[in-house]
């Protein structure tokens, strides 16, 4: 072989057109437009209406006499509600992470269950569960203890409590557990030999070594609490228990003409909220006795809980029960009912419901087509702008790659609401004239739901070692081949994760849908909030499982597509 | 002979977080001659993997030419950067950087499908360069399914199949076992022969380098400390650093007594020892070091003979078995020495037993003073 130097196959000329930089510069140009405009509008729009400062605006929203219940309530609600929430999450994400309590499964189960069960199908489950007189729980109660016996409802503090407490512990178990994965499990076992019991290491040493993680949880449950719009709909508007969110709501949508002043500055009012709890957030993260990741928790062995093993586990399965599969159960269990009735009699058991949702009722069955279409095409948009943007960060780093990461994961540090607002604002009047199309809605849930899918872009792109990328580099590959050869394929199941979770956010929302969707264009949440006015309950429980069927099919594919994809 | 690769004045720069300023990779100038193999031996943070990754082309320098095949690749002066893809050469990555979404045949035969070569020629060289490196047969497996001295031929197969006249070595047998260790480094010696082509080999294991290098390049901060065969780098170190770093030495600090064409005299705390070729900057009272290898000291029971040259009475301290020759650390004026023995005769010898050890004048090396390189 000596002397056949350089045979047939030299390296061919570089090509001269690269789609790659051009189409990675309009995401970066067209997701900043998407995310500042319309918040720099709204902001201008309610600071400075015509040019000048103008205080008549918080004067007269100042003086109204709603104002201090409802900031109050929003406190109250969301305050209390993320102490417990944080709370549960991290002590659940700690057993599950470090101890032999753990239930293996139940790990990679439980912030998967808001993908399942979208909060607004959890709320209506938990209505149906414990509304008063004919919820389940209140029809159990009065064979158990008699007609005068106690009852429960929804339709308080307490129910509200619950249900917002059940849809932020799968944000603060995910921040808290990927925190103790990463602390160095030496720590607990030098606390372990020093003599202190389990307890004792969990709040002396585990818990305080993640502090900054359970600040950050802390500051996501508060965000996604603010903005969300499903629960209070449901629940406190029938409680009359007035919340920012749903005041909002009635500014803009009850109220005539819309008082679109009011409803901006209490937006900016959440804003407010948010950027100082995040400011709090940065310095306790920044006092820097937190740094502690060791990196080495593979092949820790498990803390025992003794005696304490079987209730812990006891109390995380009660946690499943009461968080999924007993709202799901009151869901099907009232959409297979002809009418919803506190007497279960299976012989009268009826699939009209889902037979109206599906096929006869016109507002469910464009809701249901919108939504797959928008939630279809939006996921494949925000996850490909994720992907751009995370290849850009990833490959060439610089100034440019770390603005962009800031500004894609930016809407998550916005309330929900307050983004559908400001879309109201700038994009449904002149000279845009978007109000109530598709195209309104689909940008909203871009910019709403992007967050996720670019942390799962992220995370999926550092599987592709910068090794195998400059392996590709020498063998004679460039950017474009590498990209499609090498890291699309080995990223392409966390990819599939990402566009899963911006599918089912977009699904599953409410904040823009009751804000931007028209009668027209009517989407899930639309739809929702529809029939739920009308109080047909049947139809609704039904709606609300075939969603949840429908995000259980496409969640199941993703994870049968990702396990085909790792069995190598 | 034609010059394969051509490093001249290259310098790399890096910045740290805290705005501090390291140079891994210091005016660095460095040939690599036809089928020559040249290692680059160093500890970890002298650069000699900056080095090589500059000249792939994955990082860029700040000063300084690289030319490959005689094609001018980098050229700071003349702004002149071809990226690695361009530049048409081969490299095996520390950790092997296999496809793990590709086969064997896949990962292989992917350097010639960059070359858009057809694929029944590709299938054909692919499994001649698995059949060359002796795992014919395997096209069909997954990196993730084959052993890790597996993964070490594919890496292999994956640098040789283009034909590429320059081959890049990272460390690449630094992840698998001592036995294929040594087993892939004679192979890599043979194929070498066989193929023909030139390379780059960064490894911190000096055995290696020695084994494998044509020469030897040892790097110290950023800066070639020594450049040429394994035997002379090991034989005439020329400096403390490079000495020390390239087997065991002992050192003994002395100053240069008398020097003239027979031979040098150095006067030490242990007495004067006589150097048979001492280099040109043995003049009288130079201060100097004198380098004695372990291998080269001849220990010896008994009290000193009088007329013996380079003979230093001693106590033994300890005797270290380790297979292949015995070690013993003894001690002499308050410093400590180590010499491999396999004289079976002093197996027996005891801790604070005294002994004699010896020198021949020839087996000597002297460097400048000092631990710096001069």
């Amino acid at each position: 072989m000596k002397g056949e130097r350089r045979p047939a196959g030299a390296l061919p000329p570089p090509a001269r057109f690269q789609p790659l930089p051009l189409l990675t510069l309009v995401s970066f140009v067209a997701l900043g437009l998407l995310i500042v405009y319309p918040l720099g509008r709204m902001l201008v729009s309610t600071l400075l209406p015509g040019g000048v400062p103008d205080t008549a605006a918080v004067t007269s929203l100042a003086g109204e006499p709603w104002l201090w219940p409802v900031v109050r309530n929003t406190v109250l609600v969301v305050g209390i509600s993320t102490v417990f929430a944080v709370a549960i999450g991290a002590v659940f994400a700690w057993l599950n992470e470090r101890t032999d309590a753990t239930l293996g499964l139940f790990g990679s189960v439980l912030p998967i269950i808001p993908l399942l069960l979208p909060s607004v199908a959890l709320t209506i489950g938990w209505v149906f569960l414990s509304a008063p007189n004919v919820g389940l729980v209140n029809v159990l109660l009065a064979r158990l203890t008699g007609p005068e016996g106690p009852r429960v409802t929804i339709y308080g503090w307490i129910g509200l409590l619950l249900v917002y407490t059940i849809h932020g512990v799968p944000y603060a178990y995910l921040v808290v557990s990927s925190a103790i994965r990463n602390l160095d499990p030496a720590l607990e076992e030098a606390s372990l030999i020093s003599g202190a019991g389990v307890l004792r290491t969990l709040f002396r040493v585990s818990l305080p070594a993640i502090v900054p993680a359970l600040a950050g949880s802390c500051l996501l449950v508060v965000i996604s609490g603010l903005g969300t719009y499903s629960i209070p709909a449901i629940i406190a508007t029938t409680a009359q228990i007035d919340v920012l969110p749903t005041r909002i709501v009635h500014l803009l949508v009850k109220d005539y003409p819309p008082r679109l002043a009011d409803a901006q500055l209490l937006g900016l009012m959440m804003l407010v909220v948010v950027l100082s709890l995040w400011l709090l957030q940065r310095k306790v993260a920044a006092t820097g006795q937190f740094v502690t990741v060791g990196g080495r928790a593979a092949g820790s062995t498990p803390m025992s809980l003794g005696r304490g093993r079987i209730p812990a586990r006891i109390v995380m399965w009660l946690y499943i029960l009461v968080a999924s599969v007993l709202p799901m159960a009151a869901l099907l269990l009232v959409a297979v009912q002809r009418f919803w009735s506190p007497v279960i009699d299976p012989a009268k058991f009826t699939l009209f419901h889902f037979e109206q949702v599906l096929f006869v009722n016109r507002v469910t069955m464009a809701a249901f087509q919108h939504s797959l279409l928008l939630a279809g095409v939006g996921a494949t948009l925000a996850m490909t702008i994720a992907v751009l943007v995370a290849i850009h960060a990833a490959f060439r780093g610089g100034l440019i790659g770390r603005i962009g990461d800031i500004v894609i994961k930016s809407p998550a540090t916005i309330p929900n609401l307050v983004i559908s607002l400001a879309f109201l604002t700038t994009f449904s009047g002149a000279p845009f004239f978007l109000s109530g199309t598709l195209v309104i809605l689909l940008l909203a849930f871009v910019v709403m739901y992007i967050p996720p899918g670019s942390i799962a872009a992220n995370a999926a792109l550092t599987q592709v070692g910068a090794d195998l990328r400059e392996a590709s580099a020498i063998a004679g590959a460039g950017e474009g081949r590498t990209i499609r050869r090498i890291v699309l394929p080995i990223a392409l199941p966390g990819f599939a994760a990402g566009w899963t979770l911006v599918f089912v956010h977009m699904m599953g929302d409410l904040s823009a849908s009751a804000l931007l969707a028209g009668v027209k264009t009517p989407v899930i949440g639309f739809a929702i909030l529809t029939i739920w006015e009308t109080g047909s309950f049947g139809l609704l429980a039904a709606f609300s499982a075939v969603m949840c069927l429908i995000n259980a099919i496409v969640v199941g594919a993703m994870l049968w597509f990702v396990r085909q994809r790792s069995t190598r | 002979m034609a010059r394969r690769i051509e490093i001249t004045g290259v310098t790399k720069r890096f910045r740290r977080a805290g705005g501090k300023t390291i140079v891994p990779v210091d005016d660095i100038s460095l040939t690599v001659d036809d089928d020559e193999l040249v290692v680059l031996l160093g500890p970890s943070g002298c650069g000699k993997t900056t080095l090589l990754r500059c000249v792939a082309g994955l990082e860029r320098p700040d000063a300084g030419e690289i030319a490959i095949d005689g094609r001018l690749v980098f050229s700071a002066s003349k702004g002149v950067f071809v990226p690695p893809e361009l530049r048409d050469l081969s490299m095996i990555f520390q950790s092997y950087a296999l496809w793990p979404h590709m086969t064997v045949a896949g990962n292989v035969g992917y350097p010639l499908e960059c070359r858009k070569l057809p694929q029944k020629e590709i299938a054909a060289r692919v499994a001649r360069a698995l059949e060359l490196v002796g795992i014919g047969g395997l096209e069909a497996q997954y990196p993730g399914r084959i052993s890790g001295g597996q993964q070490q031929r594919v890496a292999l197969a994956r640098a040789l199949v283009a034909n590429s006249t320059v081959v890049l070595f990272d460390e690449p047998l630094s992840n698998v076992d001592a036995q294929v260790r040594s087993q892939l480094r004679f192979e890599l010696k043979r194929m070498q022969r066989q193929i023909g082509f030139s390379g780059l080999y960064v490894t911190h294991d000096q055995a290696e380098a020695m084994e494998l290098g044509h020469r030897v390049a040892v790097l110290e901060s950023g800066r070639i400390a020594a450049l040429d065969t394994p035997r002379r780098v090991y034989e005439a170190p020329p400096s403390h650093y490079v000495a020390n770093f390239v087997g065991v030495s002992n050192f003994i600090e002395g100053v240069v007594g008398v020097a003239d064409g027979a031979g040098a005299r150095v006067e030490t705390a242990l007495g004067a020892f006589h150097v048979a070729a001492p280099p040109a900057f043995c003049t009288p009272g130079a201060k100097v070091q004198l380098v004695l290898r372990p291998e080269k000291i001849t220990l010896a029971r008994g009290s000193l003979p009088d007329a013996a040259r380079n003979t230093v009475p001693v106590v033994i301290e300890a005797q270290l078995f380790s297979g292949a020759h015995t070690e013993y650390v003894v001690s002499a004026t308050g410093r400590t020495f180590r010499i491999w023995s396999h004289d079976e005769a002093l197996r027996d010898m005891a801790e604070g037993e005294a002994a004699v050890m010896s020198i021949a004048p020839a087996a000597l090396r002297v460097i400048p003073a000092g631990a710096a390189a001069p």
